[in-house]
């Protein structure tokens, strides 16, 4: 099966919207249909204010945003009624990004998303939310994929264990206080205001000590760091989110060569833990 | 005129005698101590822990005209700096022009050409310039002091009180200070003074530095020393404080103008490869304040490198030259010929290689404890009491101030009378001896790093002390005792202000006292922490203040002249999280923020 959704303007749908909807799950044989929304024409907007709380140098358009033009296409695939999954409780467990040149600010471009078919994990299933954007000659110049992890789906109970990394040769070492209202400050400019990133109380009733980061926060903050040191053109991303950002938090961002990519993690100062951990390498 | 220098090595002890810090990370289960290297650094100072950078006696021969430079006469037209240039200047200057305190009151304004064209308009109604004010400035630092207050002045506040009276004493003297600025005794007021001197040599350095010697700064500190001076031509001096952004707040906490360094194009560029320009950079914001001399005031716990003496010497010449270094910057801060500048600097050598050495360094020793105990037990029982002893601990600990102890100890003054009689002003007359002892204290790092071998630290450290003298002048000011310089010059009223101490050694001193300067839950208590860019400099940019590198949700990351890589590490190579630091992003750091005005 396979639904194709199509929009002259980006919809109007609200976390609300996404996260109450009460869905099935998948049962053992079931399956993600190929949902596909597409945004017919996308004029791509000035972002000083996603700049400024990510902490990004002027230049194109940062290499993260394009997620955030899409983000109302994602909203209509999961609120779709032939999508089993329920949003409420899914986790963002990885982010890639082939950026093959700079977008620019005021590029005119199609958006198109879709998911199908998912991966057993250990407990739940993993699916990829898959995004291009397209400029005017129907070229694609930026691709991301979100890898997600909702439980409710048939897990193997397998314990898999990330990839062996080669050592990082460290060049860049900081460390980021990040502030109890990060959250809401990049909730206002991305318009993702999930409960668990907004506020501690709010994120207690999701089972969250504290309120949380944005994952895509701290991937666009750490790519804000690297600065010159990311590819200049065709630019490949790719992150594993691997432990939640509390906040407040201080935090260690470390980064340099790795076999051959450039390699960055970012580790909770205090326990060493590793949050987030990803390349960059020319595409 | 000043003299030239030049570099006497020091040499190096034999191999089997070489020792280097070498500190590492404390294994699991292991309590860390100040030999340990610290967990992480959480800092935005461009300083971080770094080592000295080895420099070829060539090397140093290019650069030790930077010790005797003379004003520019002109400036020639040049280039506007970029906000790295700006960066850099800065964390050459206000940002670790220190020694061996570290204190936070000075800030710096720094305005583009537009209006350093207006404040040189101003400075040329001002009285007492050093100097003819040069058209042409890129831009100019406004420098701004406050009174020198720390927990230690706190402590003094409490000191030298009557058992009966101190319940009204105390308290009254607590108004003074905050109300009129007045210090418990006056070497506090002076350390102001000293710190001014320090930063005025390094702002006149970091302008060359920071722009590979297309620049050069022209420094006027004559027209804000005394107070008298300070209340003249008030319209002037209202509007610089205007332009520094001053409002009545911090006027009333004491900070004023206290001096204004204009830079522009140097008349004559000095051309050096520029990765020299950067191996100094790298070397001046390594140079510490060594206070150990291995095998004489290490602690008992001391790692095995600390508790070996070595076969090393601060040699006659490099002393020489040493003191020519500060003769030079006296007499370029004063204005008085160098035979002046070398009757007006009293200093009295006072280590063990001296004849009488020992005994003189145990009577110090001795006068300064007696002096500590008096303090202790003069101490307001009211105050101390409930506060646990905090009070009389804090000051017992303050013995450690004085530990007297190198190949070369002297102590350095000045006699207010005979100042006054060469007509110099008195508060100037001590930020040129603050900029004296800075400079011969940076002649003998210099030597310190001349073609170091790899398995040492460093050849030669100094420490410049004010604890000595500070508690001297408690004694003098609450217990009858003379100064410390009376004995060598009895035919003087002299005011001790600072204590040298030259070592020859291989080891830097443990991390834990550069750690005290960088990570807020190890402060030292005497000092402050060392500041990033934008909590003492910002910048006037379009009659706005803005601070430097504080934008868009980020602080400065970057170590200064971390290209040259000096970062500790320990002895696998492994680095201290958050030491190496990020550099701010490419495309603000080559801004130029006065982009848009003309000179």
């Amino acid at each position: 099966m396979s639904l194709s959704l199509e929009f002259d303007s980006p919809p109007e749908i609200s976390l609300g919207q996404v996260v109450l909807q009460r869905k099935p799950g998948l049962e053992p044989g079931d399956s993600i249909p190929r949902i596909q929304a597409h945004l017919r024409e996308l004029v791509v907007p000035a972002v000083p204010e996603y700049r400024a709380v990510c902490g990004l140098p002027e230049g194109g358009l940062p290499p993260l945003y394009p997620q955030i033009l899409a983000e109302s296409l994602h909203r209509a695939i999961l609120a779709h009624p032939e999508m089993p999954l329920p949003a409420a409780g899914m986790v963002h467990m990885r982010q890639s990004v082939a950026q093959v040149r700079p977008v620019q600010e005021g590029e005119r471009v199609s958006v198109t998303c879709w998911v199908e078919g998912q991966r057993p994990a250990r407990r739940g299933v993993e699916f990829d939310m898959h995004t291009a954007l397209r400029d005017r000659g129907d070229q694609v110049i930026w691709r991301g994929t979100s890898t997600v992890l909702s439980k409710h789906g048939p897990g193997d109970g397998l314990k898999r264990r990330p990839p062996e990394q080669p050592p990082m040769r460290v060049s860049r070492s900081t460390t980021w206080q990040v502030p109890e209202s990060q959250g809401r400050r990049y909730a206002a400019v991305s318009g993702d205001w999930n409960p668990i990133h907004a506020h501690a109380l709010t994120a207690k009733l999701f089972g969250f000590k504290r309120a949380i980061a944005h994952g895509m926060w701290t991937l666009a903050r750490a790519l804000g760091e690297l600065d010159q040191d990311l590819p200049q053109h065709g630019v490949g991303i790719t992150a594993s989110f691997r432990r939640p950002v509390f906040l407040p938090s201080a935090l260690i961002f470390e980064s340099g060569e790795r076999g051959e990519s450039l390699g960055f993690e970012l580790r909770e100062a205090r326990s060493g833990k590793v949050c987030l951990q990803g390349s960059v390498a020319p595409l | 005129m000043q003299k030239p220098l030049s570099i006497v090595p020091i040499a190096p002890p034999p191999a089997s005698q070489r020792v280097r810090r070498d500190a590492a990370f404390a294994a699991e289960g292991e309590k860390r101590n100040r030999y340990h290297l610290p967990s992480a650094l959480d800092s935005g100072s461009p300083v971080g822990f770094r080592m000295r950078v080895p420099l070829s006696a060539a090397e140093v021969s290019a650069v030790l005209p930077l010790l005797s430079m003379e004003r520019p006469t002109a400036f020639a037209p040049t280039q506007s700096p970029t906000e790295q240039e700006l960066f850099e200047e800065a964390s050459l200057g206000v940002l670790s022009a220190r020694q061996s305190t570290n204190f936070r009151g000075h800030r710096q304004v720094t305005l583009g050409p537009k209006e350093s064209a207006r404040v040189a308009e101003l400075l040329r109604g001002l009285d007492h310039l050093e100097g003819p004010v040069l058209d042409g400035a890129t831009h100019t630092h406004l420098c701004l002091s406050r009174p020198y207050r720390t927990p230690f002045t706190f402590l003094l506040t409490f000191i030298g009180h009557k058992p009966g009276l101190s319940l009204g004493t105390v308290p009254l003297r607590g108004i003074r200070k905050t109300l009129w600025h007045e210090d418990d005794i006056p070497t506090i007021g002076y350390l102001q003074h000293l710190h001014l001197g320090i930063w005025a040599d390094a702002i006149e350095r970091a302008a060359v530095i920071a722009s590979s010697g297309k620049r050069q700064a022209s420094v006027f500190v004559g027209p804000f020393c005394t107070e008298a001076r300070r209340d003249e031509k008030p319209e002037i001096r209202a509007e610089l404080e205007r332009l520094a952004g001053m409002t009545d707040s911090e006027r009333r906490l004491g900070w004023r103008v206290h001096m204004v360094a204009q830079v522009g194009g140097a008349p004559r560029p000095i051309e050096l490869p520029r990765k020299i320009w950067r191996k100094l950079g790298a070397n001046l914001l390594s140079f510490r304040s060594e206070r150990i001399q291995p095998g004489v005031n290490m602690e008992e716990k001391a790692p095995a490198p600390y508790h070996q003496r070595q076969d090393m010497d601060v040699s006659d010449e490099t002393a020489y030259m040493a003191g020519r270094a500060g003769y030079n910057a006296f007499a370029h801060w004063t204005g008085v010929d160098r035979d002046k500048a070398k009757e007006l600097l009293l200093m009295e050598r006072v280590d063990v290689l001296t004849d009488g050495g020992k005994e003189r360094l145990r009577d110090i020793r001795q006068e300064l404890g007696d002096i500590t105990d008096k303090v202790v037990d003069n101490l307001p029982l009211w105050a101390d009491l409930p506060t646990g002893k905090l009070l009389s601990r804090s000051a017992a600990r303050g013995r450690k101030a004085f530990a007297l102890a190198g190949q070369r100890i002297y102590i350095g003054g000045l006699d207010r009378g005979e100042i006054e009689a060469a007509g110099l002003d008195w508060n100037q007359a001590v930020r040129a001896f603050g900029a004296a002892a800075s400079r011969s204290a940076l002649y003998c790092e210099l030597a310190g790093v001349t073609e170091l071998p790899a398995d040492c630290d460093l050849l030669a450290g100094i420490c410049l002390m004010a604890g000595p003298v500070n508690q001297n002048d408690v004694g003098k000011s609450f217990f009858g005792y003379q100064d410390l310089l009376c004995q060598a010059f009895p035919d003087k009223d002299p005011t001790s202000l600072l204590v040298w101490t030259l070592k020859a050694k291989t080891v830097g001193d443990p991390i834990g006292n550069e750690e005290q300067l960088l990570n807020a839950r190890r402060k030292g208590a005497l000092v402050d922490l060392r500041a990033a860019p934008h909590e003492v400099v910002s910048l006037r940019v379009e009659g706005k203040q803005v601070p430097m590198r504080k934008r868009d949700g980020r602080l400065n990351a970057e170590r200064a002249y971390g290209d040259l890589d000096n970062f500790v590490r320990d002895p696998a190579g492994e680095d201290i999280p958050g030491n190496l630091g990020s550099p701010w992003p490419r495309s603000w750091a080559s801004e130029h923020p006065w982009a848009g005005e003309s000179q």
